[in-house]
Order: C-alpha cells, then structure tokens, then sequence
C-alpha cells in the first residue's frame, strides 16, 4: 500500500473531487473517444483481404522484435557494461530516430533504400520492416540498458569467480535477469509496429498491413466503414490478447542450468568484439543513416508559406494536448499508483489504449467529435487522446515504484500530504515529468495516422509532408521535416535546461 | 589441489586520482586465517577484488602457489570469492546456485549437484536446497555464499565482510562457525571486515590497513601490544594519547617520572585498562562512568585533559588514577598532527 497517497481525513473531500475530475476526464475525453468507434460496428464480416492483412502486420512486427532484441541486447551489454571510445556519443545517437517525424521518417526510408539512395529495395515489406526497427530499435535497447544498469554488477563478478566464462556470465545470469526489461522493450516494439500508420504508407508499396488496409476502407467508400471497424476490432482484441499474454510473463523467473558446454561458451566469449562490432554497424547502417537520409534532400528554398504555417498549427496543436496530459494525468498518474479501487483497472484500460493503432484512433475520434467541435478543438482532443496513456504510465510507473519511507518522514515531520506531495514526491519524478513532457509533445507532433483520419482543412506538418511526398515533390517534404525537426530539437533542449533550474 | 602461498607484491590501484591502494605488499600463508581490518573506503575491497581477478591492479604483482594471476581472468583462478552483499543468483535455487561452480566447468549434472547438496550440508542448508536465495533468511544466505565458492574445490576463500548484514548474536555464531570450517578443510581465508572484535577473534594474522595502504601485520597479539601507529593503537581498542618531552631520556607523565631511550616530543600511550584508579598517583576527577557488566569504564580528567580508564570493580570513589610505566607506548608526533593520524580518512 502506498500510505502516503491516502489522504487524511481533513483533505478526504478534495482529494476525491481530484479523482473524480481526472476520472472523469480519462472516461471522457481519453477512453470514450477512442473505443467509441466499436459502438458503431453494425454486422461485422471478416474477408480474406482481411485475413491477409493480419498476417501481414503480425509477421512484420514479430520480425522486427526478433531482430531488434537480437542487435538490441548486444548494443544495450556494451553501453550498460563496456567502456569504449565515444561511447557516450553512441549513447546519444541511439535516441535520434525517435525525435523525427514518424512520416519523415518513412520519407528518409523510403529514399535511402529506395531507387533515389541505394536502390536495394522496392517499397514494400523489407522496407516496412526496416521503417519500423528504425523507431523501434531505441525502445528495445533503453529499456533493456536500463535493466541491465539496474542489475549489481557483482552478480557477474561472482558468476566468473565461480569459473563462468564471460559468455556463460551473460547467458546464465544477466540475460535471466534482465529478462523483463527486454520483453517490456519488446512489447512496446511489438505494439508500435503493428499500431504505426501514417510512415508505413510511404514504404508499404502494394503490401498491406492493418492499418493500410483500414485506412484504404475508410477513405474507399462510407459503407465500407464496417469493414474498417471489424477490422479494427479484431486487431485491437488480437493486440491485447498477446500483450496481456506476454505481461504475465515478466517478473525473475526461475531457471535450472543443465549440462554446460564449458569449452563452446568459452570460444563463444572470444566473439565478444565481433559482436560489439556488429551492433555498432547495425545502429549506423540499418538505423541512423537510413533516418537521417531526408537531410540530403532538403533545399533552403522550399521554407515557404505553407510549411511554416504547419509547424504554427503543429506546435499550437502539441503543446494544447501536452497542457491537457499534463494538467489531468498527474492526478490519474498518483491515482493508479495510490492502489486504491478501481486504480488496477484504469491502470488495464490505460494500458489498453497505448496499444491502439493509430489510424483506429484517428477513425474513433473523427466519428465521436463529428460535427461536435470545430476541427481545430478535435484535432487537440484527439492528440490529447493519444498521447495522455503514455504520459501517465510513465508517471504512474515511477510514483509506485518509490520509496514510500521518504514521504512518511516528511510527514512525521509535520507536512501535509499536498507540501510532502509537492517537496518530496515533485522533485523525485521531475526527470520523469519532463521526460514524459518531452515524449508527449514529440509523439503530438510527428503523429500521422490518427491525424489524417481527423484533419479536413488543417495541416500539420506530417500531413503535409506525407501530401507532397505522395505528389513526388521529396524536396519540399524533406525540407517541412528538416524545419520541424530543428523546432523540435530546440524547444527540447529549452525545456532539459529549464528543468534543470529550481521550480 | 593447489596451495596457496598468495604474494602480492607492490600493487597499486587508482581510480582516477583515488588512489585506492597504494603500493601493497603482503604475503599470506597455507592454511592461514588472514583478517583484513580498516575503516570504510580504505581499500580491503579492491585488494581482495584484485587477487580474485575481477579488478585489475594499475600496477605490481599478484602471484599464487608460485604463478603469477596478474594476466589470468578470474574464471581460470579458481579462487572462492563471498561478496559483500553475498551476490547470490536470485534465479536459481539454493541447489543450483552451490552447482554453479562445477557446472560452469562443464561438469555433469548429476555429479555438479551431489557436490552442491554436500556443500550445503556442510553448511547446514541441505533442508532448503529448493529455496530461491530470498526465501532463506540473511544468515543462511551468508552460509550459502559460502558453500557456493567452496564447491568449486578452491582452497582459498576471500570474504568481504561476511558477517555485516548479521545480527549481532548471530554474526558472533557464524564467526565461530567460520573459522572453525576453515581450520577443518585446511582452507586459507582473507577475511575483510571493519570490526576490530571480529578481527581479534578469528585472526591467525591481522592486517590493519588505512587510506590504501597496509599499516601493519602480524598476530592479534602482536598488532595490540605493539601496535606500529597511534592509528593502528586507536583503531584495535581504545587509548589514551599524552603529550610528552623527554629530555636525557626522562619525561613527566601524568605527574609521574618515566624513562625511555628517546628525544624531545612524543605522544604516550595507554590503554584504559593499564590505568588504575586508586587513591594514590595523580590526582583527577570523574566526570562519569558506566558499567558494563564484567568491566567499568570511567571518563576521568586529569588537568583538563580527559582520560578513558577501565577497571574491573567499582571505582566511583577514586581520586588518582596511576600506571605502571611498562604499559606505555610511545610514538613520534606524526608529521600530519595527532588528530589526523588517528582519524580514517
Ligand atoms: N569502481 C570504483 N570507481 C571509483 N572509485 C572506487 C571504485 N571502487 C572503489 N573505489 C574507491 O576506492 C576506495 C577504496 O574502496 P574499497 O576498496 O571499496 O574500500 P573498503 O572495502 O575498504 O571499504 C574508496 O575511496 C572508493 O570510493
Ligand atoms: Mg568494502
């Protein structure tokens, strides 16, 4: 139990009316909107294209998560355990892929493996593949990094005390060890793949996962929107099914040993270079080059009227909905961490949203806010809806896992809960304040998918990119990305200096 | 089976401008019970971390049975190693964890796990062989620790602290434990702890090191009654330093005469049970006392200086406190100052 969170008798009254607002609009303005659309589903049917479509987008994320776990946990070893010249550089870079534009990055893709860079590839399923480990690949070695930088180092030191060969080492006891921060990487790698939209289309060619498919229903006629829907359903039941599956297998597990190969691990260990070697190639050649491509294609010229009037309505847009996370996902966070009734099932329902596709997202919001708000309104709400689960889980994540003496003894030393709340709590989950500040805003303004599905007259950046990169016009496309990209860089780096300065 | 005859031979760490160990000499024998005793961060981890072989020395030597490890990864010295915070696999059973040993050697199963249950036994931990490390309680992970390293077949076993994370009754319980293990399998033991008592009470050799560097080493004996510095007199037990000047090899202390073979300034040492109080000598005060229950201690002053004296009856009505001139240590001042010599950093 998280003692501190319950509130004593005095301030009982308005610590539920808190609850009750953030509650309130979790239900509304978050959970409503974006399961409204299986409201609408009237007979579903199930065709063969759809049957394809699903194999299609599973495959592609199986496959990206097997081989972002392969290069990912040699990469995650080396920065968490090794010490190597310009590592902290390597450190850096790893992150990049992720603060571009989900479209530019489907553009960059497209191009570099494409007939305008290396032509090794034709658009279609290799190149969704490769789209896809570029943003996912950074998720996959965070989280096991951070796992492993969580883990006591001695446990390695007993192991090769215990005559255990470096290789022996990792297999027998980091990699048990560190196994839940892999899957949970895995898992958000998995989800992503098989939700992204809006870069997929760039690099799809005729391949159709999901949410091309859904979105090709949508747009083809109104009375194919159950076709859509059903779709949508069956992959959002799929997506939960294995992510509510693969969640019940985190946590230390035990393990037996068995026979050892002594001899083979150890020639095995001798690879240990090798195989830093290959992460490092697999970071440059498959992940970064192929993101940053795009840069070579802007031209100065194209800053024109258009783009900067996107980057306007994407920063009004994202810094809207990341006031709105912000303002009504601290209470929801410390209400799920607080273990209250009813927190264990927001926290599932909370869960549940982030594995929504996109473009699913973008098709219940446009149906729920029709005609209810001016587009601009629907266009922050529906931004809010998407990135608001991300930005509480990450809080709630934290605030449960604190140590909870700290704030008994800010309150045995006669604070109340709102002053040990705000000169205990607050300080400690700043970096994750920010940090999930910064993600919030960076995923409102490269979304694609859910955008296009809500947008009539508006255009953000990634709508007007995908729109000139689907008129051939790359130049142009690369240039609104470049200029997007930069903005972001720098109002990320303002908001990592502001928060290092007292609040 | 190997035999340890364990030289180190001027090593040194740094870890940037730490200077973790400094210039470490120290040789450690078959079957001997070798006790490392200094205050936190003195560097008794990074000296036993350098001869397992998970820290690699900046500089010297370290050389085992005649052969130099200094090069050798610790998975081909063969050297038991307790961690500090025991270090056990959380993932694996009671069972498993003794085995891993012999089956990271390559060893079958069957016989890696007879050897582990035997270990366990020894241990007296054969009943939790299923347990996973955090259902057993911290002693019997202490002993599990234990086991694991011995049943590799090593001879020497280093422990880091062994007893810290213990109960005070039951720390001096596995204390006795150990020892007495080790003198029946004929293992060598360097045993780190910052616990003077645990020293005196297991050591064949004591140790004593500070701000990575060894002060000095010998029997328990030994290290108390001669001890090389005021630092290493402070630190096993407790003293009382005086300043004194001898001039023609006599000195006044504590309004007595005393006679040694020195010049000039110098700082006495006595230990509060080699003072007496009495009615006769010099004349002090009581500030306060407490029992102890088969000893009393007293803080005295004597001309505004204040003395630590122990006595084994009650003393309260003493005015003198004297000693017997035999008793006493001298040291040269220290360059840095009394009171720098005698603090841990
Ligand atoms: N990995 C390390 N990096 C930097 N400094 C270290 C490291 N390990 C130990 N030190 C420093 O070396 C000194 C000796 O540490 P240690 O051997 O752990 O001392 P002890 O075990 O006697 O408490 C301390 O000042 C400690 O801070
Ligand atoms: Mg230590």
């Amino acid at each position: 139990m998280k003692q501190w969170l319950n509130r004593s008798s005095k301030d009982t009254r308005w610590g539920q009316a808190i609850d009750a607002v953030a509650l309130l609009f979790f239900v509304f303005f978050v959970l409503g909107p974006l399961f409204f659309v299986f409201s609408k589903a009237a007979n579903l049917e199930f065709s063969p294209a759809m049957q394809e479509a699903l194999v299609t987008s599973f495959g592609i994320a199986a496959a990206v998560t097997a081989i972002d776990l392969l290069m990912g946990i040699p990469m995650a070893w080396m920065l968490a355990r090794k010490r190597f010249p310009l590592k902290e550089l390597v450190d850096t870079l790893i992150d990049l892929p992720l603060i571009i534009p989900t479209s530019a990055l489907g553009l960059s893709i497209a191009l570099f493996w494409g007939s305008s860079g290396l032509g090794l590839l034709q658009p279609g399923i290799a190149m969704i593949v490769l789209l896809h480990i570029a943003f996912t690949f950074p998720y996959v070695v965070r989280t096991t990094q951070a796992a492993m930088l969580e883990l006591d180092g001695d446990l390695a030191r007993a192991a090769s005390t215990l005559g255990a060969s470096p290789f022996l080492a990792f297999r027998t006891v980091w990699l048990p060890l560190v196994r839940a921060g892999a899957v949970s990487g895995a898992l958000l790698a998995f989800t992503r793949s098989l939700g992204e939209t809006g870069a997929t289309m760039l690099v799809a060619g005729a391949a159709k996962t999901v949410p091309i498919l859904t979105v090709y229903y949508k747009n083809a006629a109104p009375s194919d929107l159950n076709a859509a829907l059903t779709l949508s359903a069956v992959f959002l039941i799929a997506s939960a099914l294995i992510f509510v599956l693969v969640r019940q297998q985190l946590g230390v597990k035990r393990m037996r040993l068995g026979q050892v190969n002594a001899q083979l691990e150890r020639r095995l260990s001798r690879l240990g270079q090798v195989s830093d070697g290959a992460s490092l190639l697999f970071l440059l050649a498959i992940v970064l080059l192929p993101s940053f491509y795009f840069l070579k294609f802007t031209d100065l010229n194209f800053f024109s009227g258009p783009s900067l009037q996107a980057i306007g309505i994407s920063f009004a847009v994202a810094g809207a909905a990341t006031a709105l996370s912000f303002v009504f996902g601290i209470p929801l966070a410390l209400f799920i961490a607080s273990n209250k009734r009813g927190s264990g099932l927001v926290k599932l329902l909370n869960e549940l949203s982030m594995i929504m596709p996109t473009v699913t997202i973008g098709l219940s919001l446009a149906l729920f806010w029709a005609g209810r708000a001016p587009e601009a309104v629907v266009l922050v709400l529906a931004h809010t809806a998407m990135i608001f689960p991300y930005f509480v889980g990450s809080v709630s994540e934290v605030l449960a896992e604190m140590d909870e003496n700290l704030t008994q003894v800010a309150r045995t030393l006669g604070a109340t809960p709102l002053h040990a709340f705000r000169t205990v709590v607050l300080p400690l989950i700043k970096p994750t304040l920010v940090a999930g500040l910064v993600v919030a805003f960076m995923r409102s303004v490269s979304e694609t998918g859910g955008t296009l599905a809500v947008s009539q007259n508006i255009q953000t950046v990634p709508i007007l990119i995908v729109n000139l990169s689907k008129a051939g016009q790359n130049a142009q496309a690369a240039s609104a990305a470049v200029l997007l990209l930069a903005l972001s860089i720098a109002l990320v780096l303002v908001l990592r200096w502001s928060s290092k300065k007292k609040w | 089976m190997q035999m340890p005859h364990i030289q180190i031979r001027n090593v040194s760490k740094y870890y940037g401008s730490v200077k973790a160990l400094h210039n470490v000499d120290l040789d450690i024998e078959d079957g001997e019970y070798v006790v490392l005793l200094g205050p936190s961060g003195c560097g008794k981890t990074t000296l036993l971390k350098i001869v397992a072989g998970t820290v690699e020395p900046s500089s010297g030597h370290v050389s085992l049975a005649g052969r130099d490890l200094t090069r050798l990864p610790p998975e081909d010295r063969g050297i038991g190693f307790v961690f500090q915070n025991y270090a056990l696999f959380p993932h694996l059973s009671a069972l498993e964890n003794a085995s891993y040993g012999r089956l990271a050697r390559g060893e079958a199963p069957e016989k890696a796990h007879r050897i582990g249950q035997e270990m366990l036994k020894l241990v007296h931990l054969a009943e939790r062989a299923d347990a996973i490390p955090k259902e057993l309680s911290g002693g019997m992970q202490q002993r599990l620790a234990i086991a694991r390293a011995l049943a590799t077949g090593s001879k020497l076993l280093l422990l880091d602290e062994p007893t810290n994370a213990l109960d005070a009754h039951i720390r001096t319980e596995l204390r006795e434990e150990l020892r007495r293990m080790a003198k029946q399998l004929g293992l060598t033991v360097v045993h780190v702890t910052h616990d003077q008592e645990e020293a005196m009470a297991l050591a064949d050799k004591i140790v004593i090191m500070r701000q990575g560097k060894i002060l000095q080493a010998g029997t328990p004996k030994e290290v108390y009654e001669h001890p090389a510095t005021p630092f290493v007199a402070n630190f096993l037990g407790e003293a009382n330093f005086l300043r004194v000047t001898f001039e023609d090899d006599r000195a006044q202390l504590l309004g007595r005469p005393v006679e040694a073979r020195l010049r000039g300034p110098h700082i006495a040492c006595i230990r509060p049970e080699s003072l007496r109080l009495d009615d006769k000598g010099a004349k002090i005060r009581i500030l306060g006392s407490r029992a102890f229950g088969p000893f009393y201690k007293y803080d005295v002053d004597y001309n505004g200086l204040s003395l630590r004296v122990r006595a084994t009856h009650d003393k309260s009505d003493a005015t003198h406190v004297s000693f017997d001139p035999a008793d006493v240590l001298y040291f040269s001042e220290p360059d840095e100052g009394l009171e720098k010599a005698l603090s841990a950093v």
